[in-house]
């Protein structure tokens, strides 16, 4: 049971990161398309992407301690 | 952007652009914030009683914020769901029309517009004390030859200032219509 763990969060991390890359492309595609100003977007997605980048290196780091 | 895809007469000028007041957007910000600190307060909750619940959760300690970092992934992504939701409605008023657009999820999205020599009145409707007190309400208008409720945007910050912007653009619009 125990190595099926760190397989499991190892796992979840590289399903983590195309699920971040397709809210991206969809967060990006409504603002630039929908959004009243295009700075507001990129300031948007500049947010969005240091947040999600920033928790998926904490979880990258992690990684290596768990099991 | 909008503005492009709204497709502006000649002539055709925005008086204003409005949308949901903002405390709707921090009140679902607080909310998340509270999701968001939950798991930590259970973590320190956990561990200042280990005797009581017979766990040392700090031997756990890489994969609980391993796992925390996946909560947080799902309360960031939802707040930039919410701010979508919130950034995309909006009510433009032009010199010639109302223009609304309203996203439902990611891929449900309306745009009606009216023009103004078809309105006929527009009410406000300022609800329960907060929207008193932080002056936002629903804005009604009715345009001729359709059913009570048109068009409607609720929960828009100073909406009698946008009811006289309106009936201002019709008269306008009525005093240009005569002459041409």
């Amino acid at each position: 049971m125990q190595p099926l763990v760190p397989l499991l969060a190892e796992l979840f991390f590289y399903l983590a990161l195309p699920i971040v890359a397709i809210y991206t492309l969809i967060f990006g595609y409504h603002w630039y398309n929908f959004g009243a100003k295009q700075s507001h977007a990129t300031i948007a997605l500049i947010i969005f992407l240091t947040g999600a980048v920033l928790l998926l290196a904490i979880m990258f780091v992690t990684l290596q301690y768990v099991g | 952007m909008l503005v492009d895809r709204i497709n502006l007469e000649s002539g055709e000028e925005v008086l204003a652009m409005s949308r949901r007041h903002k405390f709707l957007i921090l009140l679902e910000c607080f909310s998340l914030l509270l999701v968001a600190v939950l798991p930590p307060v259970l973590y320190f909750f956990v561990i200042q009683n280990t005797e009581v619940f017979n766990f040392d959760a700090r031997a756990y300690f890489p994969l609980l914020t391993y796992l925390y970092c996946i909560w947080l992934l799902g309360v960031w992504t939802t707040l930039f769901v919410s701010w979508t939701d919130y950034y995309l409605d909006i009510l433009i008023i032009t010199n010639h029309r109302l223009i609304i657009t309203n996203q439902k999820g990611f891929w449900r999205r309306s745009i009606s517009s009216f023009r103004l020599e078809r309105l006929q009145e527009v009410n406000v409707e300022i609800d329960g004390l907060l929207s008193t007190l932080l002056d936002f309400g629903t804005l009604r208008a009715e345009t001729a030859g359709h059913g009570q409720d048109d068009f409607h945007m609720a929960n828009l910050p100073d909406p009698k200032r946008l009811k006289a912007l309106i009936m201002d653009a019709v008269e306008k619009h009525d005093v240009v219509m005569r002459v041409s």
